[in-house]
């Protein structure tokens, strides 16, 4: 895996960090348009890595001999 | 050649000899198959043996007591060969319960220990991260548990990194691989959790999974640990220790990590809430715009501008008719034609940066400004056709040039002596100033 793809937890921890931050009143609209560039750019990243996602196996084997 | 026997004549013969002989035998239950057909079929067990025994199911009701795993009997009955496969077999006739099966009390015996100290306890047990990223597995890789396991995880999430632990899942030596599997899988860092997990089997094939020392490194595993040890009914001490216990190696996969259908459905809740956000301020927006425009400026540009049209109008009208009044129109009417540029110049970019967020509906407010300015200028343009320099000539004007040409608009720009160029509508003279007089 390379390490500087944005790990699907990470992405998904952010997206709802942005639409708690979206339901403050306050936020103005210039921060809010920003937020939610951010959140489809993440959105889409989710949705790209389930449609590809695939089991990673590695193998570790018991030495079978004591 | 004629010494030798058949396959059958040896099963015969091998089943009268033993036949002859009539035992008691005790041993503890185990492997029973369902009450449903004509016998009931179960093995016999101690430590080191074990015995298929087969009991005719008609004298079931009358025992008392059900043959269960784990329950020690006491058996009598002919030893014997079922000719068909050779297979040794222990034929029982009568039936004789003895107490709790010896393994099932050593099991009690764990269980009661580890509860004491507080191993089984409800809140020891620690909760596992919703979305797993990277797991361990215990098993045996060629196992129907792993690939159950494997399936439907690969189904529901497979958006996983596993570590697969190789191991023996049945035999005297497997709880200790188990147990070398976990040390193993406790070194590594990232670890979400690590799951054991094995299919159904007999009491003695899931007796590793009551291991108390297996139980022991379970309970003090650094990560996590979910167990899924044989069948629904199964429950091993190792399920009363570890953090999650799943009934079967599939129903683990569907534990340990939520459906993507799921997180799909969650991405699209985020998505709405996000379209939702912006809609909704693009709404109070469009009101703001509304009310802006309202009591805007912009009002006054449209109303100024259709004043400006008419005046338009009426002076192109006029000036079609009477080209004296045109020209004095001309200047004033170039003087509004830039004052309205230059306000609608300012009051744009003011209005541009001021609603970014409605721009669209400013653009259709200012797309229909624009029109009409386009249409005005049309018509300003219309008219300037109309005052074709011929015609003017025509009607008695003359255009005065320089002698290279340029047309002369001021007499300030000429010197007593230099030549000029009078077009007239049917030909031209040149002549020279005599006398210049500014008025």
């Amino acid at each position: 895996m390379k390490n500087t793809e944005v790990d699907f937890n990470e992405a998904l921890k952010q997206l709802k960090e942005i639409v708690a931050k979206l339901e403050n009143p306050e936020l103005s609209l210039e921060d809010g348009l920003k937020l939610i560039e951010e959140g489809i750019n993440l959105h889409k990243l989710c949705k790209e890595k389930l449609d590809k996602a695939q089991i990673r196996i590695t193998k570790l084997f018991e030495e079978k001999a004591e | 050649m004629e010494d030798c026997l058949s396959v059958t004549q040896v099963n015969t013969l091998a089943k009268q000899v033993l036949e002859e002989y009539s035992v008691w035998i005790k041993g503890e239950v185990s492997g029973c198959s369902p009450d449903k057909y004509y016998y009931k079929y179960f093995k016999l067990k101690d430590e080191l043996s074990a015995i298929d025994c087969v009991f005719p199911a008609s004298k079931l009701l009358g025992l008392g007591f059900s043959i269960e795993d784990g329950i020690t009997i006491k058996a009598f009955g002919k030893l014997s060969i079922f000719e068909r496969d050779g297979r040794f077999q222990f034929k029982v006739e009568i039936l004789e319960k003895d107490g709790v099966g010896d393994l099932q009390a050593r099991i009690e015996e764990i269980k009661q220990r580890l509860q004491k100290e507080g191993l089984l306890d409800e809140a020891r047990k620690r909760k596992l991260p919703l979305i797993p990223k990277k797991i361990g597995v215990i098993t045996s890789k060629d196992s129907a548990a792993w690939k159950d396991f494997f399936k439907i995880l690969q189904e529901r999430y497979p958006n996983v990194e596993i570590l697969l632990y190789d191991v023996l899942v049945q035999g005297d030596k497997s709880a200790k691989d188990v147990i070398k599997a976990m040390k193993y899988l406790n070194t590594i860092d990232d670890l979400d959790f690590i799951v054991i997990t094995r299919g159904g089997g007999s009491l003695e094939d899931l007796m590793a999974f009551n291991d108390e020392q297996l139980a022991r490194e379970a309970a003090q595993s650094r990560h996590p640990i979910v167990s899924a040890i044989g069948h629904e009914k199964d429950i091993s001490v190792l399920d009363l220790v570890a953090d999650l216990r799943a009934s079967t190696p599939s129903n683990a996969a569907e534990l340990i990590a939520p459906h993507k259908d799921a997180l799909y459905q969650g991405l699209d809740v985020v998505l709405s809430r996000m379209q939702t956000w912006a809609n909704n301020r693009i709404a109070v927006c469009n009101l703001n715009m509304s009310n802006t425009i309202a009591r805007s400026d912009i009002v006054d540009v449209h109303r100024f501008t259709k004043r400006f049209l008419d005046e338009l109008l009426s002076l192109s009208g006029k000036m079609a008719s009477n080209k004296r009044i045109y020209e004095s129109y001309g200047y004033q009417l170039s003087e509004i034609q830039y004052k309205f540029q230059s306000y609608s110049k300012n009051l744009v970019p003011q209005y541009i940066t001021s609603l970014v967020d409605t721009k669209e509906k400013f653009r259709c407010a200012s797309e229909d400004l624009i029109q009409e300015y386009t249409h005005i200028l049309e018509k300003i343009g219309t008219h300037i056709e109309l005052r074709n320099p011929l015609q003017i000539l025509e009607k008695g004007y003359s255009i005065v040039k320089d002698s290279q040409g340029n047309i002369i608009k001021s007499v300030k720009s000429l010197k007593k002596g230099s030549e000029l160029e009078t077009q007239f509508s049917d030909g031209s003279v040149k002549s020279n100033i005599l006398d210049i007089t500014i008025s």
